[in-house]
């Protein structure tokens, strides 16, 4: 088991590389000069170079890179052009809002997808089947954004049990925060308890035909047990591995979302500095969420290794 | 056993009766496939979904009922009637003539982002997939880090560096989508590069160019034609998703993501406003995913039960 998490640590360095040059050559990019955007269109062209000279952005590129990458590995993505506060911090700052909303989102889903996936596949082809999957099928096309405006439409316009949007405290207004977090939950939960009723139905009807579940059936055990205690456990594996990875998904996924509910995240923070043209801001948000994003990924991993001794080996 | 014996023998007669016919040209795979796909009911209403949409957005002009920047002062935030089937917006543009125009932007994002993705991913994975070594290592590390990244963390990233705007929408949803066109054309050159037809190309003295593109990739076709469809839902949808945050089309251009999003205003007055938008969006988005679903299920033998 070390040896693969070992292996799987040394194959994330190049790409985290990679990631981190993509990320600095993207925004040196940007049309104009920061300096400029910085200071303002109409700034002493001398304060201009002395901002340049400041921010080293008169040397090489790859000098630049190198002096960034290396400031990124001491934590240090540098300050807010609005504000100047550092990066880090405005990230770390946001990031309960965004884990609450992904955290609750990824739970009620598991309500509704395990045991809807479970009948589902038990009685394949029956109604109950017929119409989880059409609205499992619908619920994955659904585009989030359209959803949560129906979900406001029905809940906080027409009959008004929800704010339309707003954020409190959880530490401090727990029941608050949660009227404020229903509707985004619910928009979120509706397309990952389809993509989770999928993968585990078909997951689960996988293992129904294995051989090993006629021996047991045959050996007369029940069917609530056979599909429990045989059934259940081995489709779980890839189940868990689908609900991991959406919920990596989901740190991508909630921006339009927390946009829609002024729920301020890390996505909200991240659109604010985009139409703020806050660059560090941006840059600094894209790198932490793909960071974020590529270490659940490799958990998700690992977890499997661990639950498979299979994966391990292969 | 007796079974057994009974099916050995049923195959071997078949054979001869297959022997007798082999005049008789057997349907291609793609005869084969285009039937398997016309029986199958949710393919044929993603098909019909999509034609409608590519209608909508070539016949705009004919089947708009009014032009769709066209100003009604007097008319603003109309629920639907007989003059306005679905009602107006803010400054009384007719919302259907919009809806209807709308269809062009989501086409036109749909097919330049996909082509930009299938026209740099496809020879990359091409390459990466025949050449092998150094050369695929390379493409792939990159194409790993680009799937590193959440897909709209990306495109928003690009779009922040390059500015809001329809091209620069494309471009980054172009960029997004590349790593998984080279993935999968890599998968499937990998899986054939050692047959014999292809060994036998190389034994005649054909060029590694000649190979790749003549040979290799018409059998890598079936799965980048799902994930065109499949992608080209993507692309909708992101597009949507940039418009809707205020970073694709600038207005007065109508848009679907830009209208649920201005609707979302107007929600107590005329609620049709973001509601058809995003109906729009959704019924595009099911047409494109049900038809790859068939196109997955008619082109792959295995899956097909025709």
């Amino acid at each position: 088991m070390t040896a693969y998490i070992v292996r799987r640590i040394l194959q994330l360095a190049p790409v985290l590389l990679l990631v981190s040059a993509i990320v600095f050559f993207v925004f040196h990019i940007v049309p104009g000069d920061v300096a400029v955007i910085q200071l303002g269109e109409d700034a002493d062209p001398a304060q201009v170079k002395a901002l340049r000279v400041e921010l080293g952005l008169d040397k090489p590129l790859y000098v630049q890179y190198a002096v960034w990458l290396g400031d990124a590995l001491h934590g240090d993505l540098g300050k807010s052009y609005i504000n100047g506060q550092s990066v880090v911090s405005l990230v770390l700052e946001k990031f309960p809002a965004t884990l609450e909303l992904a955290v609750l989102g990824s739970l009620l889903s598991l309500c509704i997808s395990v045991p809807v996936g479970i009948i589902s596949a038990v009685r394949r082809g029956s109604w109950i089947d017929q119409i989880a999957r059409a609205v499992a099928l619908l619920g994955y096309c659904l585009p989030r954004y359209w959803l949560a405006v129906l979900l406001i439409l029905l809940f906080a316009v027409k009959v008004r049990w929800f704010p339309t949007a707003g954020y409190a405290n959880l530490a401090e207004q727990p029941l608050t925060n949660l009227r404020y977090a229903a509707l985004p939950v619910i928009s979120l939960a509706v397309t990952l308890t389809a993509v989770q009723m999928r993968y585990l139905r078909a997951g689960l009807l996988d293992v129904i035909a294995q051989d090993y579940v006629r021996t047991a059936l045959a050996k007369g055990l029940s069917h609530r047990t056979t599909v429990l205690r045989h059934v259940l456990k081995n489709a779980l594996i890839p189940f868990i591995t689908v609900v991991g990875l959406e919920f990596a998904n989901l740190l991508g996924g909630l921006v339009v979302v927390e946009q829609i509910f002024s729920w301020p995240g890390v996505g909200w923070l991240m659109i604010e500095s985009i139409t703020e043209r806050d660059y560090a801001v941006v840059q600094g948000v894209v790198l932490l969420v793909t960071i974020g994003f590529v270490l659940i990924n490799l958990l998700v991993d690992i977890g499997y290794a661990y639950l498979d001794p299979r994966i391990r080996y292969a | 056993m007796g079974h057994r014996l009974e099916t050995s023998a049923d195959s071997s007669l078949s054979l001869e009766h297959e022997a007798l016919f082999e005049d008789q040209a057997p349907r291609s795979l793609l005869a084969q496939s285009l039937a398997a796909l016309a029986h199958d009911r949710a393919a044929m209403l993603g098909a019909v979904l999509f034609l409608a949409l590519v209608g909508m957005a070539v016949l705009a002009g004919v089947i708009a009922p009014y032009n769709p920047l066209a100003v009604h002062p007097q008319d603003r935030l109309q629920l639907p009637s007989r003059a306005y089937l679905l009602g107006t917006d803010e400054l009384g543009r007719d919302l259907l003539s919009r809806i209807i125009y709308g269809s062009r932007v989501s086409i036109s994002v749909g097919l330049i982002s996909v082509g930009i993705a299938a026209s740099t991913g496809i020879p990359l994975g091409l390459i990466g997939g025949y050449r092998g070594g150094l050369t695929d290592a390379v493409i792939m590390r990159v194409m790993d880090a680009l799937l590193a990244f959440p897909g709209i963390i990306l495109a928003l990233a690009i779009i922040s560096a390059l500015g809001p705007g329809l091209v620069n929408a494309m471009i980054a949803i172009g960029i997004v989508s590349i790593p998984g066109f080279a993935r999968i054309t890599r998968a499937s050159v990998l899986s054939v590069k050692e047959e014999e037809f292809v060994v036998a190309a190389r034994a005649i003295g054909a060029a590694d160019f000649y190979v790749m593109f003549r040979v290799l990739l018409p059998n890598c076709l079936s799965p980048l034609l799902v994930k065109t469809s499949v992608s080209f839902a993507g692309a909708i949808l992101t597009e949507a998703a940039l418009a809707f945050l205020g970073l694709g089309v600038p207005p007065p251009t109508p848009s679907w993501g830009a209208m649920l999003d201005t609707g979302r205003q107007y929600l107590d007055q005329t609620p049709w406003y973001s509601f058809s938008a995003g109906a729009a969006i959704f019924l595009a988005v099911l047409g494109m995913n049900l038809l790859g679903d068939g196109l997955r299920d008619a082109l792959d033998p295995r899956l097909r039960q025709v």
